[in-house]
């Protein structure tokens, strides 16, 4: 069979796996099959940096070697075996320019780093293919290059200008609208993960250089998604470290695919615990996800729960332990405060075991099972969450119900067993300046532009057109204001961007992240930027100093660092060359006098910090699961839920593409897999509107519309839809159709009532 | 001769995989004895090493054409068993027809080209080019990609 043979019969179904399209089959892509040449691997003298992974919460730490070309190592037949970690994937090297030469570069997991030990995801595996390089006329292309303004208004051309005119041109529009209409006139919105450094200096400029308080991050509009978990331990902090994964009983996940979205925590899970039969796992998610399949195969379960009902369940299950006197009596009676309040608010109706069945949908033995196997490992296990609780409108509710599941259970501080959120991203921010006064009445950045008061937006390593909510709504109005976009890559924002300023990214200059373990680790640059592109914190630097505001003389990543560690009793030990020193391993937060406690809640951190709490009593806190008293998922998106607008829409990550998906179309290996963004849909509901595999399909809300390719799969119930996050094709943009209303705390919420129809 | 757009994108197609063939064929690629035709069953597969010891390989019989294949019903593909990712052993699920790694689930549709459709590898399996040659069966190069643990697909 030649290629068009192929692609034909993929139309008419010849594939065991979801039919391609026409659109799809063409993305199987040519790239994949060009044959590398033969490795220059790298040489014994090679230079090498510390790095770590440019995407996910987990941070995997890698090397980068870099060598002459025709100066590498070339062998004969297989060098390394099976998990060895010392495997150079042809993806794994590029050329690129360094001090002016090309170079061959080798990005390589780090076998030497204590989370991934040579593994890495289906994201970071493609690292190297991401670095600009002329050879890639793709990379090359997207990225930013140099500063470009509109001098005259939306209607003209962006063009070239030097970084000096930028600034001014910036710093004159700034000083005119903060003039005219008060400093809350300028807007920002941030990556908040957005290596450390840069996200510091905006910050400092908004809240202290212009006095704005009219802000919000990407996915949020105020709070930092943790209030659920936070109302119980004085802090959102992940509390675990990457070792329990391998020790943990029992894990719990709830709106979280690890598989996906932290891949190498799963994997170890995965491998070292779960498929040698020493741990369960219980996945608590609305999609039958590769996770939850491989959960059940190996004597767990999947509790496939109808979205936006966690409340309910978690209130069941709480019920339960209550009800069986299975609760850990030492650790409530020495730890928690308000377990009366648990007591009494579980024992609604509404939290019995036949209405939290039919609620959520999930059969009574299945939840018996649950609270067996909870029970059964208590203070054992790692509960889990993540945005599929917190993109939900009763974020606050479904969060900090599942915490006090966790938290009665004993599952907090002991090897193996936490109660925490898993995370998404790294930790960007170490230091949060001082807020101006008028936050207090101006927490929603969005009510601000639609009552035309955000005169100015500056899109801060953030695609505003794609990352927020209710786009439909709201990226009219964000067009309408005077745009500064700073970002590595050329995005739809370019259409209304005022400004462009092109931003020096990972490999171009030092960086620091940490992972949600807490580790701090220092990304080292190792290659030149494209053209005249600099660092984000170098963007506010020089319109800050244009301004003529004070407090932006930093000369170095060092001298950003320095001041962000002098605010925060965490990390303030923590000075460049030890983190230098530390290598892909780091440095571990909170540190007091060079020791930082393995997992927080823990023996060892009252030891070391003299606490085990961030609350002011040293106590865990689960008063406010009263709040699950007025619960009722009717009140939210599924009041929606209409005759005009059947079924009830909800967004997941996919394995392979990370967050706006800004690189994903550089590694031809893994794209082809999903060249289009896909619409699950229940076999049931497909028939309804005449929709088969493969036939493109738009989805509608009451707040706008995208379009995907149908998979109708039992993967997801009766009811409900399921599309990938921020994929990025134009229109296939699942925000376009989410609802506008902040959830309660303080989130986006990417579960919206709908119809889907074909093309 | 009239092309419209698909039959562009499918010339060109015809035009780089023959480009990659030469470039795999080059000079040192070696014949190597897969299986005589008659012993090979749908679904079931067949073990052999390609290009030398050090690296295993699987040879399967679709049933049914699919893309690259050999043989009488273009049914017969092969591919490294390494995988991609870390270089365990894959295995052949006949139940979905797909090649299975146990240590991290990537997953490969070896009616796809190799492709992977699920886990943390990177790229597709590479393909063993196959030959029919009388009534057996010859691995004679490796397309798309390198085989795990090596550096060159070319054999000691």
């Amino acid at each position: 069979m030649d290629r068009r043979d192929f692609l034909k019969s993929s139309l008419i179904g010849a594939g065991l796996l979801p039919l391609l399209t026409w659109e799809e089959a063409k993305a199987f892509s040519l790239d994949a099959e060009l044959m590398p040449e033969d490795l220059e691997l790298p040489p014994k003298d090679a230079q090498v940096f510390n790095l770590t992974c440019q995407y996910c919460m987990v941070q995997c730490g890698y090397k980068a070697y870099v060598w002459e070309p025709g100066k590498g190592r070339k062998v004969k037949g297989a060098y390394t075996t099976v998990l060895s970690g010392e495997w150079v994937h042809p993806y794994f090297i590029n050329r690129v320019i360094k001090d002016g030469k090309e170079v061959f570069v080798a990005i390589v997991p780090d076998k030497d780093c204590v989370i991934n030990q040579g593994d890495h995801s289906v994201r970071g595996g493609g690292n190297a293919k991401t670095l600009y390089t002329q050879r890639s006329p793709h990379v090359a292309s997207k990225r930013l290059h140099y500063p470009m303004v509109r001098l005259k208004g939306k209607d003209s051309p962006l063009i070239r200008v030097s970084w000096d005119e930028a600034a001014e041109f910036i710093a004159e529009r700034f000083t005119k609208i903060k003039q005219e209409h008060g400093p809350d006139a300028l807007g920002m919105i941030f990556g908040d993960w957005l290596w450390t450094l840069p996200t510091y200096a905006i910050l400092k400029f908004w809240f202290k250089g212009l006095g704005s308080s009219s802000y919000a991050g990407n996915g949020w509009f105020f709070d930092e998604e943790s209030a659920g978990i936070s109302a119980a331990f004085g802090s959102g902090t992940r509390s675990f470290t990457v070792e329990d994964f391998e020790t943990t009983k029992l894990l719990v996940t709830a709106g979280t695919n690890l598989q996906a979205n932290g891949s190498v925590w799963w994997h170890r899970f995965y491998l070292k615990n779960l498929s040698v039969g020493k741990a369960k796992h219980i996945d608590i998610d609305p999609c039958r996800t590769l996770q939850a399949q491989m959960a059940e195969k190996h004597g767990g379960l999947h509790l496939q729960i109808k979205p936006g009902t966690d409340p309910i369940l978690a209130g069941a299950l709480i019920r339960l332990v209550i009800e069986k006197d299975a609760y850990d009596k030492d650790f409530v009676r020495k730890y928690v405060s308000g377990f009366e309040k648990v007591v009494e608010t579980v024992k609604d109706p509404k939290f019995s075991l036949d209405n939290a069945s039919r609620a959520t949908g999930i059969p009574k033995e299945k939840i018996l099972k649950a609270v067996e196997l909870m029970i059964e490992n208590k203070g054992q296990s790692m509960f889990l969450h993540e945005k599929g609780l917190i993109h939900q409108m009763a974020a606050f509710e479904a969060q900090h119900a599942y915490a006090v599941l966790g938290i009665i259970l004993g599952n907090v501080g002991k090897p193996g067993a936490c109660t925490s959120r898993a995370g998404g991203h790294p930790k960007g921010t170490f230091a949060w300046p001082e807020e101006p006064p008028s936050r207090e009445h101006n927490l929603n950045i969005y009510e601000g532009l639609e009552r035309g008061k955000v005169k100015a937006l500056w899109a801060y390593g953030c695609n505003i057109f794609k990352q927020l909510p209710s786009l439909t709504k709201y990226r009219p109005l964000m067009e309408k204001t005077f745009l500064v976009v700073s970002d590595r890559i050329h995005t739809e924002m370019d259409s209304a961007a005022d400004v462009l300023l092109p931003a020096a990214t990972w490999g171009e200059t030092d960086l620091i992240l940490a992972s949600e373990d807490r580790r701090v680790r220092i990304i080292q640059g190792f290659m030149d930027p494209p053209g005249e592109a600099k660092p984000d914190w170098e963007h506010v630097v020089l319109v800050a100093k244009k301004m003529g505001i004070r407090g932006f003389d930093w000369k170095s990543p060092k001298d950003v660092w320095d001041e962000i560690r002098s605010q925060n009793d965490w990390i303030k030990e923590m000075d460049w060359d030890s983190l230098l020193k530390a290598g892909t391993n780091g440095l571990r937060y909170p540190m007091v006098n060079g020791k930082s406690p393995d997992r927080l809640y823990s023996d060892e951190m009252e030891r070391i910090m003299g606490k085990r709490f961030f609350t002011k009593d040293n106590k865990i806190h689960v008063e406010k699961i009263t709040v699950l008293k007025d619960f009722d998922p009717k009140k939210y998106e599924w009041g929606e839920v209409s005759s005009r607008y059947p079924l009830m829409a909800i967004d997941f990550r996919l394995n392979e593409l990370w967050n706006t998906g800004y690189t994903y179309w550089d590694t031809p290996g893994v794209y082809e897999r999903t060249p289009d963004a896909y619409l699950l849909i229940n076999p049931v509901d497909a028939k309804a509107r005449g929709i088969s595999t493969g036939q493109w399909v738009v989805l509608e809300s009451p707040y706008g519309k995208c379009k995907a390719v149908a998979r109708v799969s039992d993967k997801v119930p009766p009811g409900v839809v399921a599309m990938p996050a921020l994929f990025p094709k134009p229109e296939q943009e699942f925000n376009y159709a989410t609802r506008p209303t902040p959830t309660t705390d303080g989130s986006v919420d990417t579960m919206v009532a709908c119809e889907v129809y074909p093309l | 001769m009239k092309l419209n757009r698909r039959g562009l994108i499918y010339l060109g197609t015809l035009g780089v995989a023959s480009a990659v063939a030469k470039n795999a064929f080059a000079s040192q690629a070696k014949e190597v004895k897969v299986a005589d035709l008659a012993s090979i069953s749908p679904l079931k597969p067949v073990s052999f090493n390609y290009p030398d010891e050090e690296s295993p390989a699987i040879l399967l019989d679709m049933g049914k054409t699919v893309y690259m294949g050999v043989g009488p019903k273009k049914s017969i593909v092969a591919y490294s068993s390494l995988c991609q990712h870390m270089g365990c052993p894959v295995n052949f699920d006949s139940k979905s027809r797909l090649l299975v790694c146990p240590c991290h689930i990537s997953i490969y549709d070896p009616a796809r080209g190799g492709m992977c459709v699920e886990g943390p590898a990177i790229s597709r399996l590479p393909r063993i080019i196959l030959k029919v040659k009388g009534n057996s069966i010859y691995a004679v190069g490796v397309s798309q990609g390198i085989i795990y643990g090596r550096s060159s697909n070319l054999g000691r």
